[in-house]
């Protein structure tokens, strides 16, 4: 809508400066959200110090050894010790509401289910190239789970921050202007009817005047 | 909510992490990703979903989008074994396009 398709009388201009104390409103508390998410969202940075990296380099080593190990032995003894090392792991996940992105909190607990801290399979049967496999695997699955945090926490409150921030923009550049460009319409087109109507009035008087003294004269 | 990990991947991914102690696991291929990764998503009992990145992009869209907006489960893409990943990119270029900044060419800058 141009600001000259207005309707210039008061009501509308009432509505307008309703609207505008709304969109300012508005526009304040979408501030506040998007600088409370930015907070958040550098703290979650800070726990991830680059995980994604860490793990990519993890991973291709990992992948590595778990290679050489199938070579050295084959796929029915990996499973075979795998079933060995079997684990309950408790994850706890909680999700939090940040500013109305829902962000998961996972807790966890790793528990072998014997308890030894040793590995429990055949020593003599197994070469190191499984304990390295198992040992970088171990680091990987942490790592998984630090990530699983951090990860989607951090997607989540990237794309909520851009979305606030297109809004707040909108608010700012666009939709407040806008109106403020109307009112400021429709106040001189007011005025503007305003002196119309005067000198109207005005001219009216005269007219009335000197009908009035052609009267008198026509009468003396 | 007690929940469980459960691996969904390629030969290598699943044996190692079947090696690492994770007792639930399902191999899939480019094909079944799909069928298996919905399986998985029925089942509340499971909260972190671990997948080969390759295999996450074969998916439908519609799935990847969903994907994307849960917060339970979580779904970690694991890269390749060149250790090269998208996944990260794509979050250095979302923050780089909230925020107005590269983070990642900060971090290169310092090291």
């Amino acid at each position: 809508m141009a600001a000259t398709d207005v309707n210039p009388t008061r009501m509308e201009l009432i509505k307008t400066k309703e609207r505008i104390k709304l969109a300012s409103k508005g526009h304040k508390l979408l501030k506040q959200k998007r600088d409370a998410l930015i907070l958040e969202f550098f703290k979650i940075l800070k726990k991830a110090q680059d995980l994604r990296g860490q793990l990519a380099l993890k991973l291709s080593h990992g992948y590595r050894s778990l290679a050489l190990a199938e070579t050295y032995h084959n796929m029915q003894e990996l499973t075979k010790v795998s079933l060995d090392l079997r684990k309950e792991i408790d994850i706890d996940i909680e999700v939090r509401n940040v500013m109305g992105v829902k962000i998961p909190n996972i807790t966890t607990k790793m528990e072998t289910k014997h308890f030894l801290t040793l590995p429990t399979y055949s020593v003599a049967a197994t070469s190191a190239k499984i304990d390295q496999a198992v040992d970088d695997f171990n680091e990987i699955l942490t790592m998984v789970i630090k990530l699983a945090e951090t990860e989607t926490a951090m997607k989540r409150l990237i794309i909520e921050i851009e979305k606030t921030k297109r809004r707040v923009n909108a608010l700012e550049f666009v939709l407040i202007p806008r109106l403020e460009a109307e009112t400021k319409m429709i106040t001189f087109r007011l005025e503007e009817m305003e002196r119309d109507s005067f000198v109207s009035l005005k001219s009216i008087k005269r007219k009335l005047e000197k009908e009035k003294k052609e009267k008198e004269a026509a009468n003396a | 909510m007690k929940s469980k990990i459960i691996v969904i991947g390629d030969a290598p991914l699943v044996m190692g992490f079947k090696l690492a102690g994770i007792d639930d696991t399902v191999q899939a291929s480019d094909a079944t990703i799909q069928v298996e990764l919905e399986k998985v998503l029925a089942n509340s009992e499971y909260g972190i979903i671990v997948t080969n990145e390759y295999l996450l992009n074969k998916l439908d869209w519609r799935l990847r989008k969903k994907l994307d907006s849960i917060a339970y489960p979580v779904v970690i893409p694991m890269p390749d074994y060149s250790g090269k990943s998208t996944e990260g990119d794509e979050i250095r270029n979302l923050i780089k396009r909230a925020l107005g900044f590269d983070l990642g060419a900060k971090k290169q800058e310092n090291k």
